[in-house]
């Protein structure tokens, strides 16, 4: 099919047009004269009307025009009686009126459809130099703002080494850490093929990652029971550092001093709503906990980003500690 | 034996910064910073061999410069930090390695060791010879 539209609107030259039109006449001319015996009288433009239709389609309307006004004449002179002369009579009048409207009917349709696919694809050609330029400009875009945030990555890691204060080169690790999380989100959101995110495929591949370059990282064994949920890319951010705080939260508090502890991340979307389940196998919460009143920076952050997400965050005590974010998968709001 | 490194990248902090990294990996390592294709490829055509290219590039770019052929002795080694998305399956298939900015010291330190296996991964120190073309 794509062929067959490539071949109705590619370019030919006059040469092609006067080759393909006279192939045309030649062996719809034939071709009546052969069938000539076998055919019943009233058929004197039988085989014309392929050979019309075909040089109209493939070489062009002028060719069409000119194959319709030879082969008309051709018809009339032999093969509508009295044949050998151009004889005219009412009935031949009448006879050649019909062919032509016909003819000219076939022509306007197939230079209007030609017309028409000539524009489809111009239009096509544009589409996909603008899809390609839209392509490349997602990737600069990508690059520098990778280039710029490795630049802050940079400058956080060579501090760092600088930093002789553990709670200092804790700060700055946990910094680079969230940088790093940002980067990735930024990463999958930026993807021009992408519309949505889908949470559970990101967290797949982000968490490990966070886990990885924790110094408990050998305690913990982090399992995933995920379905897709998939979200805006308003939410998606938020979305990600909440459960990045988490889970981080997790590594840092509940891991045993001997034995490994394990980190299970739940997902589950139900309906219009996502729910998110943090659950770790350590010693629970303190009795004293209040999430509202906590110090941590990352608590508070996933604090903040569940009311920007209009969601719940609530922490309990069930067999170590269970962190379960709910909150309402949207449309674009902001 | 001491390895060279070739570090490229045009921001000077992210190259010091590699090759501070690549210097906590190999501490008696050399390591020479360029700051674009054509400074590595002058490099290369003087007959210096490093045994690992850090090359803030995509994989087109590298070809594009024709560095394909010069880094085809079989004992350099390359990562790429500027690759494009959807080339990791090549890059791979090239036996080359690619790594997302923005990286980590540690992810640093884990690609080098998949690079060159007989670094330990752990060591942590101060650079203090880094050549600047």
């Amino acid at each position: 099919m794509k062929q067959l539209r490539l071949w109705a609107v590619a370019e030919r030259s006059p040469a092609y047009q006067i080759a393909f039109a006279s192939l045309a006449i030649v062996t719809s001319v034939a071709l009546r004269h052969y069938l000539d015996p076998a055919l019943p009288p009233g058929f004197p433009f039988v085989t014309f009307f392929p050979a019309v239709i075909l040089t109209g389609y493939f070489a062009g309307t002028k060719a069409g025009i000119a194959v319709a006004s030879i082969c008309g004449l051709v018809s009339w002179f032999w093969f509508l009686a009295p044949a050998g002369s151009f004889a005219t009579s009412p009935q031949i009048i009448l006879t050649l009126v019909f062919y032509l409207f016909i003819i000219s009917t076939e022509l306007l349709l197939l230079h209007t459809m030609r017309q028409a696919l000539i524009t489809l694809e111009h239009e096509k050609n544009r589409s996909d130099t603008l899809a390609q330029a839209n392509k490349t400009m997602f990737h600069e875009l990508q690059h520098r703002v990778s280039n710029n945030l490795q630049v802050v990555a940079s400058l956080l890691k060579m501090q760092r080494r600088n930093v002789v204060d553990e709670s200092a080169r804790a700060a700055l690790d946990a910094a680079t850490a969230r940088l790093q999380v940002v980067a990735s989100i930024q990463r999958q959101l930026h993807n021009p093929k992408r519309q949505t995110t889908d949470m559970g495929q990101l967290m797949r591949e982000l968490l490990p990652e966070v886990v990885n370059s924790s110094s408990q990282s050998d305690r913990i064994m982090l399992d995933f029971d995920v379905e897709p949920v998939v979200v805006t890319g308003d939410q998606a951010t938020p979305l990600a550092l909440i459960i990045v705080e988490l889970v981080s939260n997790a590594v840092e508090h509940a891991a045993r001093d001997t034995g490994k502890t394990h980190l299970l991340l739940t997902m589950r979307s139900r309906g219009d709503e996502a729910i998110i389940i943090v659950q770790d196998d350590g010693d629970g919460l303190p009795h004293d906990f209040v999430p509202e009143k906590s110090r941590s920076l990352g608590l508070r952050v996933a604090l903040q980003f569940t009311e920007q997400l209009e969601g719940q965050l609530v922490f309990e005590t069930i067999n170590g500690t269970r962190a379960t974010l709910t909150f309402p998968l949207g449309s674009e709001k902001r | 034996m001491p390895k060279t490194i070739l570090v490229q990248d045009p921001d000077v902090l992210i190259s010091l910064d590699l090759a501070q990294t690549v210097m906590e990996a190999w501490p008696d390592a050399s390591v020479i910073l360029c700051r674009d294709v054509p400074q590595v490829v002058e490099t290369l055509t003087n007959g210096q061999r490093p045994n690992l290219l850090i090359l803030n590039q995509s994989l087109r770019s590298v070809r594009g410069f024709g560095l394909t052929r010069l880094v085809q002795h079989p004992q350099t080694k390359l990562l790429l930090t500027g690759a494009d998305d959807g080339d990791a399956a090549e890059i791979a298939a090239l036996g080359w390695h690619a790594l997302d900015m923005p990286f980590s010291a540690a992810q640093v330190r884990e690609t080098l060791h998949d690079v060159c296996p007989d670094m330990d991964r752990r060591v942590q120190s101060h650079c203090n010879a880094i050549g600047i073309r």
